[in-house]
């Protein structure tokens, strides 16, 4: 809601009128330094960002800051300096030229920040069930919208210049190859298994690539290949019809899919496809273990490199440390943990926001 | 020989009374209103109009019994009740009963219970009364009252429909420059009618038949950090009681058959999501009270109950079947004015090890107008049919909730309502442990499930005080309702070591509310204040809500024309315009008015308000 610091301070400032009364004695006393909040230009120039969803239903997402060279994190970072929230749902965030674009899911918009400083910049509306932000040019962006497709964002003003039905439903992560932009259409709330190629010069679908159930997640690895996750089909109402979860790559010039390991078992959902700074090694969630596998492999593999669950993972390009998300009881702040991959062992934690569920290494 | 079990065999526990009286000019408010201007109980509302849950001695919404003349009307899936449904036209007597009543009520009822009575009087009587309500936000209320009865019959009937388009303005904080926004997609509807008939015959028979329903729409409006979902929600009860009763000369036996069906319909319309829950239960029940010994009364019976519930989520619809038998003895002490009551209650679920429920409870006069009260109970709450059908997480390894509640309090009555003035206060003090609480939590395959994960430690303070000035044509209250309650986890999983020791989401740990009321000749002004305390928004406690402060005012004249009254009044809601949310960035509205036109019959003349 608040920053913690602010948040004690109100706390205080309502237990009792005369506590409020000391602590506002003390501010005057020290000197009252409007800005006092406000980090210095800059602050968050490089480092990590952590997207926090938030508690469901009423609550507000946040940003949290890791400050890779002190190891400081900042909470609420959006709030701190913009003061107001961010808003229900926070689901993912991009930079591209310098901006910060936050995409706040159940309050349907994108909010701008200035990347450097985090002030706002402006609002994407009208961006439906917005879940990712794709920077395409100077001018352009998409936002993929589990409504409808890709929505194409102007810019220079922050407006939807035009929609891109996908060929599918519930457009999820995007991946930019050359002009091309492949986007894995989910299935929203229902199910798909395609995968759209979008001429971003045009604006145009040109074509879908059948993959397996619920297309997920999608990388592109050092050979310029895509590979899409599929979680594969979880029927809650009927578990006759789940379906294993596939591991797929595509040729990103002929648009064949090349290689499918399909997991073992109908009641294998990975989830996370997540790639190293080398783009050689791809790392996934399954069964609430992480695995690793290089982009020349044939078969999955067997044996986890993490034996332990997360809400959602990322590598650190710098540093080359696995991050992981525990949103604990979804309603109180979560931690990311970060891993030595190698030795698989923890390195250190630190707590963020209610439902930690994002990354953007900077 | 009076029957009740509430009423006769329970001692020790501490209640709120609110009678039919004190609500008949206050048809605008529902359940959950009244309560909160009438008791230092938080209820847990999204807004004006919409779902309002109750947090009784700081457990959950579904650790409160909601009894409609004995019946537990909590629908079997949720375990708990939306007191938003409830509106004041159709209830007559309620009172709010504070602790545990297990032991007499069975599963579920751990911090405590509301009861909605309607007693009839078997004396030659009849009142008609019509009521015309217009207010802020396009709000449109018409109810209508009608009660007959003389030494044989006593047949009441009340139906009441209701439209609010609800967009008020707020000041939405969450967005950039704070702008003032007015609310969208809160319009609600909705109209309802209840009918009962009690016929005397003579030998002392009592034969009743009680009959409810009622409809609401709602359309379910954003979060000031969200986006309109076109969320919409109809929830449609019906509820039917039948009772048969002997009374012999020192006993009586009962028995009664309840249906109840609640079918419910949920649209979001960004995910193409429709549910339509349906649930049905049948209560039956019998009853011996009678006197065992020279000074001990005893109230023996058995209960069975079926319920079913057809949700889609439950893959096929799901039924549980549960019975009890209970036992109550009653001892007088006479001389000492003192009475102790022991109950003890075995109930059985299908599936489940339920704890035997004892309870034993004294309370009498001390000295003087001082009177003392203690009471010790065991609870226990079987698992919801969501807890454990609702796929996925639905858990049938559940265990069924179980706890010990202790309190004791002082109180001091005047019962001599002649004087001038007459004054009354109540304190108490609780302990409550409830181990194996029910929490539903993330797995690592992306679904929730419920856990028996939490010890919680519940206790605190209740006090109240209640003033009357009573002078030839002036008559005054004042009423005073504080509460302390501390709610916190003291034993849970490993990974959540950060709540441990904290206070529960949104139970305030201070609640205080005052009623000021004040009448000369046909004039009465009443004042209401709500003080609602802090609120934690995450289990750790590292986010809360502000407290707040709201008050509540109502004018009424009564114009007398012989056998009829006019009462006309206007009421403020919120009059000091406090901007404020109960629930994080559900927006309440400011001030606002409402006006109503009450047309009364009545015979003979029953001209006494309050």
């Amino acid at each position: 809601m608040n920053t913690k610091s602010k948040q004690q301070t109100k706390q205080f400032s309502l237990r009792n009128t005369l506590s409020a009364a000391v602590i506002l004695v003390v501010i005057f006393i020290s000197g009252c330094k409007p800005n006092d909040n406000e980090p210095p230009k800059g602050a968050y120039e490089t480092g990590v960002f952590i997207t926090n969803e938030g508690p469901f239903g009423s609550g507000t997402g946040t940003v949290s800051f890791y400050n890779r060279a002190t190891g400081e994190v900042s909470n609420n970072i959006f709030e701190i300096v913009n003061n107001r929230p961010l808003g229900n749902v926070v689901q993912s965030m991009e930079v591209h030229n310098g901006k910060a674009y936050i995409v706040v899911n159940n309050a349907a918009k994108v909010e701008v920040v200035n990347a450097g400083d985090f002030v706002s910049a402006g609002v994407i509306d009208n961006v439906g069930v917005p879940r990712f932000f794709l920077g395409i040019d100077d001018n352009k962006g998409y936002v993929s919208d589990w409504n409808s497709g890709i929505k194409v964002i102007n810019l220079s003003n922050n407006l939807v210049s035009a929609t891109i039905a996908t060929g599918g439903t519930g457009a999820e992560q995007m991946a930019k190859s050359g002009n091309e932009v492949f986007v894995a259409n989910l299935g929203g709330f229902g199910l798909d298994s395609t995968v759209a190629v979008i001429n971003s010069l045009n604006n145009t679908l040109v074509s879908t690539i059948n993959v397996g159930h619920r297309p997920q997640s999608l990388v592109t690895d050092a050979n310029g290949k895509l590979w899409v996750l599929c979680s594969g089909n979880q029927d809650w109402l009927n578990p006759a019809n789940d379906t294993p979860g596939k591991l797929v790559r595509i040729n990103t010039s002929t648009k064949a899919v090349e290689l499918t390991l399909t997991f073992p078992s109908a009641s294998d959902h990975p989830l996370s496809l997540t790639t190293n700074a080398a783009k050689n090694k791809l790392y996934y969630s399954l069964n609430g273990a992480v695995y690793e596998t290089g982009i020349s492999a044939t078969s999955l593999p067997s044996v986890p490199v993490i034996n332990r669950a997360f809400y959602n993972i990322g590598i650190d390009p710098e540093t080359g440390y696995l991050f992981g998300t525990d949103a604990l009881d979804f309603v109180q702040n979560g931690y990311v943990l970060r891993y030595n991959i190698s030795t698989g062992s923890a390195v250190d934690s630190f707590q963020v926001g209610v439902i930690p569920g994002g990354f953007y290494f900077k | 020989m009076e029957e009740s079990r509430l009423e006769n065999f329970s001692a020790g526990l501490s209640s709120i009374k609110i009678e039919s009286s004190k609500i008949k000019n206050s048809r605008l408010l529902n359940l959950s209103e009244i309560i909160s201007e009438n008791s230092p109980v938080f209820m847990k509302t999204y807004g004006q109009g919409s779902l309002a849950t109750v947090s009784i001695r700081g457990t959950g919404a579904a650790h409160a019994g909601l009894f409609w003349n004995g019946i537990n009307i909590n629908t079997p899936n949720l375990g708990l009740s939306d007191f938003a449904l409830l509106p004041a036209a159709l209830l007559g007597d309620v009172e709010i009963q504070q602790g545990s009543s297990a032991a007499l009520y069975g599963s579920g009822v751990i911090g405590g219970a509301v009861h909605l009575i309607s007693k009839p009087v078997f004396i030659k009587a009849s009142d008609i009364s019509v009521s015309m309500l217009g207010g802020s936000f396009g709000l449109l209320d018409g109810s209508l009252l009608a009660l007959f009865s003389n030494e044989q019959w006593y047949v009441r009937g009340a139906a009441f429909y209701r439209s609010c388009e609800n967009n008020f303005p707020y000041i939405n904080t969450a967005k950039f420059n704070k702008p003032e926004e007015k609310l969208v997609s809160a319009d609600y509807y909705g109209y309802g009618a209840t009918a009962e008939a009690h016929r005397y015959f003579r030998k002392n028979y009592i034969v009743s038949f009680h009959a409810w329903h009622s409809y609401m729409h709602r359309n379910l409006p954003p979060a000031m950090t969200g986006a309109d979902n076109g969320e919409q929600q109809s929830d449609s009860s019906f509820r039917f009681l039948a009772e048969a009763k002997k009374i012999f000369p020192k006993s009586s036996l009962k028995a009664r058959v309840a249906w109840l069906n609640e079918h419910q319909r949920y649209e979001n319309k960004t995910i193409a999501l429709i549910n339509k829950p349906n649930t049905q239960g049948i209560v039956s029940e019998a009853e011996f009270a009678g006197e065992l010994f020279a000074k001990i009364k005893m109230n023996a019976g058995i209960n069975y109950t079926f319920y079913a519930a057809n949700i889609q989520e439950y893959l096929k619809q799901r039924t549980r079947n549960q019975g009890a038998v209970f036992l109550s003895l009653l001892r007088n002490f006479d001389k000492l004015k003192w009475k102790t009551v022991l109950n003890l209650r075995q109930e059985l679920t299908e599936g489940y090890r339920v704890p035997f429920t004892p309870s034993l409870g004294a309370e009498g006069n001390l000295w003087k107008i001082v009177s003392a009260r203690a009471n010790v109970s065991r609870s226990f709450r079987v698992p919801t049919l969501n807890d454990i059908f609702w796929q996925p997480g639905g858990n049938p390894d559940l265990k069924p909730e179980s706890g010990w509640n202790a309190e004791t309090g002082l109180f001091l009555s005047q019962s001599d309502s002649a004087k001038v003035f007459t004054p009354s206060a109540s304190v108490s003090v609780f302990s409550s442990w409830i181990d194996n609480w029910i929490v539903w939590q993330p797995t690592t395959f992306s679904y929730w499930q419920p856990l028996n994960l939490q010890k919680v430690w519940a206790r605190g303070l209740e006090a109240s005080s209640e003033l009357k000035f009573r002078k030839n044509k002036t008559e005054s209250r004042i009423q005073i309702f504080y509460s302390y309650t501390l709610s916190t986890i003291e034993e849970t999983s490993a990974l959540l070591q950060a709540s441990l020791g904290k206070q529960l989401i949104y139970v305030p740990q201070h609640n205080l509310n005052g009623i000021l009321a004040f009448r000369w000749k046909n004039i009465s002004l009443t004042y209401m204040q709500i003080f609602t305390g802090k609120r934690y928004t995450t289990s750790d406690n590292n986010s809360s809500l502000p407290s707040f402060t709201i008050g509540n005012t109502v004018l009424n004249y009564d114009l007398r024309l012989n056998k009829i009254t006019v009462s006309a009044g206007v009421r403020v809601n919120n009059i000091w315009n406090t901007n404020y949310q109960a629930i994080a960035y559900r927006p309440m509205p400011g001030r606002n008015f409402s006006f109503s036109i009450i047309i009364h019959y009545s015979q003979p003349n029953q001209q006494t308000n309050n």
